[in-house]
């Protein structure tokens, strides 16, 4: 991608359906990045978390050449200057990360995704489960919420002791009576976290090897940043994941992605 | 056309009506005489069921895998593949109709993983929509779920059946195995018909599937042309061409009107979209319970269907005319080697997966589509095989599972959302 530094500004702002993110490019350096909870009105929601980034990069809003929208609630970017599905973000957002990346996964809030991209960063393939919270985000959730954990604990007591349980069933409603009737029978609580953990990594098995599975793999989305999810996927997908440089949040891939695309735009 | 005093005629009326509504609404569109040439077909069709009831003519079933040459070397008897009503209902007429007929079929005991085309076949049988067979002539392709069908069929009828064997592989010691059997059925046929086999007769039914398949080998170069001169929805409908009107003058006119169109707009410059920016292999089976679908795939991506494997006509298929052992290895190479699907899912998985790979190239391909009929294992069982195949040449493939039949397993709505997402974000980032 040919983008000269300090030439432009762009801005790619992701409404989720759990969080929205905002992704400020100043040619090839991101310069302020916000993650914040989506609410009821995506177009506020845009708004708030397009205003933060901004002021984390120090840029006024007049500066920015172009805008992308993505995510659940794209269309409701009323300030963006098109918007572009999630897809497409993921890709090419993992991909200006990572430039030898060829498969993509995005665990979000409320769906998954499993994408393909060629050396040039464009898809080739993709795989969603939409219709369904099994191997989302969502199913993690609600079953935190059933143990009285928080799901950012999740990961912590994954690595405590014990050996995961098979939790058989992958509706969220049917997996949530199969884990109160363990802990109830006495299974301990890190056992059940990681039979979660492995529930969620075969659903995203599934889906990784229909698109088909080419390394380097990354994995996207807030889910991302559960460490018992990504060993657990790391077993089943059996390949060794890429993380992303510097600590980057893999929650704000798609805002990224937008705002790469954004550049590609300005710079055509 | 109403059809006085024979209620069960309220299925072929839909599809009188189908037709009728069809060539109205097409009727002076300057891209449709394809269409409309098979609209013809249809009403011959129709109309020949009709007669099929009322004359004395016996009446010889057969299935999809087989064209009907060999039948049509019998004095005085018609052919009637068991899946006329299936594939008229949907196509032409009330595919609610192929619906009730499906629901039938499996309220009957027919497992619901069998294809929906063998179903809705069956249905129509035990409606008593078809009418009753002197015997019934059957291959064991393109799938297994046509070897159940055909011996189901059999059974609900009451009729002899002689199914012949088709080999794995697709060499002369095939062809002539299978040139065999179809000698063997020659007194197979005259035994449960009572008529006479003609060579000659059957000589001019060879010619005429040679002459069909001259037009439909340039009609298949004729759509290489970019930009395509012909509609998309065209192209699927190769397969009733094929086992219905093989042989016959109806099947020669079809195909000349179709290579008659795509010269004449070629030479006029016309393109079926204009425009065009996606030209797509459509490596499946067609939507047919909504033809429209194809023009809105036209209108809202400035896409064509340039060829699917249901129109892709090879060119192994002449029949050599000299004698009547001739003819009958021309046909068997024509069932083995030409005939759609049987072609492509018998056998090793590498003349599905070089036709795919000839056909992206020939026909300039940015675009595959594989539609996944539910029911065909066949093809379902290659999926891998073919997107490595896709990634191999680098055109991305769309994959999609849906009934070519039974519009209630994936509606159109979800069909127009697949190609929405895939065309949005792999294809067009790709033309830019």
């Amino acid at each position: 991608m040919n983008i000269e530094p300090s030439l432009f500004i762009v801005a790619g702002v992701d409404i989720g359906s759990t969080t929205s993110k905002a992704v400020i490019l100043q040619g090839h350096r991101i310069a302020g990045t916000f993650i914040g909870p989506s609410s009821t009105n995506p177009t506020k929601t845009a708004e708030e978390v397009f205003r933060k980034a901004l002021e984390e990069a120090r840029i006024e809003r007049n500066e920015v050449r172009h805008i992308v929208g993505t995510g659940y609630g794209r269309a409701r970017v009323a300030f963006a200057n098109e918007n572009i599905s999630e897809i497409s973000c993921h890709g090419k957002g993992a991909h200006f990360l990572v430039p030898t990346v060829r498969t993509v996964i995005d665990i979000g809030g409320q769906d998954t995704k499993v994408i393909s991209v060629d050396a040039q960063g464009r898809l080739q393939d993709f795989g969603v489960n939409d219709k369904c919270a099994a191997g989302t985000g969502r199913f993690l959730d609600f079953i935190a919420g059933s143990l009285g954990l928080k799901v950012s604990d999740l990961g912590r007591h994954h690595f405590e002791t014990g050996e995961p349980v098979t939790i058989s069933h992958m509706c969220s409603v049917f997996a949530e009576s199969e884990v109160i009737n363990l802990i109830n029978e006495g299974a301990p609580l890190a056992s059940v976290v990681k039979g979660l953990h492995f529930s969620v990594a075969s659903r995203i098995n599934s889906i990784a090897r229909r698109v088909g599975l080419v390394p380097e793999v990354v994995v996207t989305g807030g889910v991302a940043k559960n460490p018992g999810v990504i060993k657990c996927l790391e077993e089943k997908l059996e390949v060794e994941l890429k993380s992303l440089p510097g600590d980057f949040d893999p929650q704000l891939i798609g805002a990224l992605g937008a705002a790469v695309i954004a550049a590609e735009k300005v710079n055509k | 056309m109403a059809i006085l005093g024979k209620e069960r005629f309220h299925d072929l009326e839909m599809i009188y009506e189908g037709i009728s509504g069809i060539r109205d609404l097409y009727e002076n569109d300057p891209a449709s005489r394809g269409l409309l040439a098979y609209m013809k077909a249809f009403t011959t069709y129709a109309e020949n069921i009709s007669r099929m009831f009322d004359d004395d003519k016996p009446v010889v079933w057969h299935n999809c895998g087989l064209s009907p040459e060999l039948i049509l070397g019998l004095e005085n008897a018609y052919d009637l593949p068991i899946e006329s009503y299936p594939v008229l209902e949907d196509i032409v007429g009330d595919p609610n109709i192929t619906c009730e007929h499906i629901d039938l079929a499996e309220a009957h005991g027919l497992p619901w993983e069998v294809c929906s085309v063998d179903k809705a076949a069956l249905g129509s049988a035990l409606k008593g929509l078809l009418p009753p067979p002197a015997c019934l002539l059957g291959v064991n392709t393109p799938c297994d779920s046509q070897v159940a069908a055909v011996q189901t069929m059999a059974e609900i009828a009451g009729t002899p059946i002689y199914l012949i064997d088709i080999p794995y592989l697709y060499g002369k010691r095939e062809v002539q195995y299978v040139a065999r059997q179809l000698r063997d059925a020659i007194p197979f046929l005259e035994k449960h018909t009572g008529r006479k086999w003609n060579p000659d007769l059957f000589k001019t039914a060879c010619q005429r599937s040679n002459r069909m398949s001259e037009s439909l080998l340039e009609w298949n170069e004729l759509r290489k042309h970019v930009p395509c001169p012909q509609v998309s929805k065209v192209v699927g409908l190769m397969i009733p061409l094929f086992i219905a009107f093989a042989g016959t003058e109806t099947g020669v006119y079809v195909a000349e009107q179709l290579a008659l169109e795509a010269r004449e707009r070629i030479a006029r410059g016309e393109a079926a979209v204009e425009g065009e920016r996606i030209r797509v292999v459509w490596f499946q089976d067609p939507i047919w319970f909504d033809l429209q679908f194809y023009d809105w795939l036209e209108s809202e991506f400035k896409l064509v269907v340039a060829m699917d494997l249901f129109g892709y006509h090879a060119p192994e298929g002449k029949v050599d005319l000299a004698s009547v052992d001739t003819m009958l290895e021309g046909l068997a190479s024509r069932i083995i080697r030409l005939t759609p699907m049987t072609r492509q899912f018998k056998g090793p998985i590498d003349i599905y997966l070089n036709d795919f790979a000839h056909l992206c190239s020939e026909y300039k391909a940015n675009m595959a589509v594989y539609a996944g009929h539910v029911a065909c294992k066949h093809g379902w069982g290659g999926i891998g095989f073919l997107k490595e195949k896709a990634k191999e040449i680098g055109v991305p493939l769309l994959v999609f599972e849906f009934d070519m039949f039974d519009p209630r397993v994936t509606t159109v709505e979800s069909l127009q959302e697949e190609f929405t997402r895939f065309v949005n974000n792999v294809v067009l980032p790709r033309l830019k």
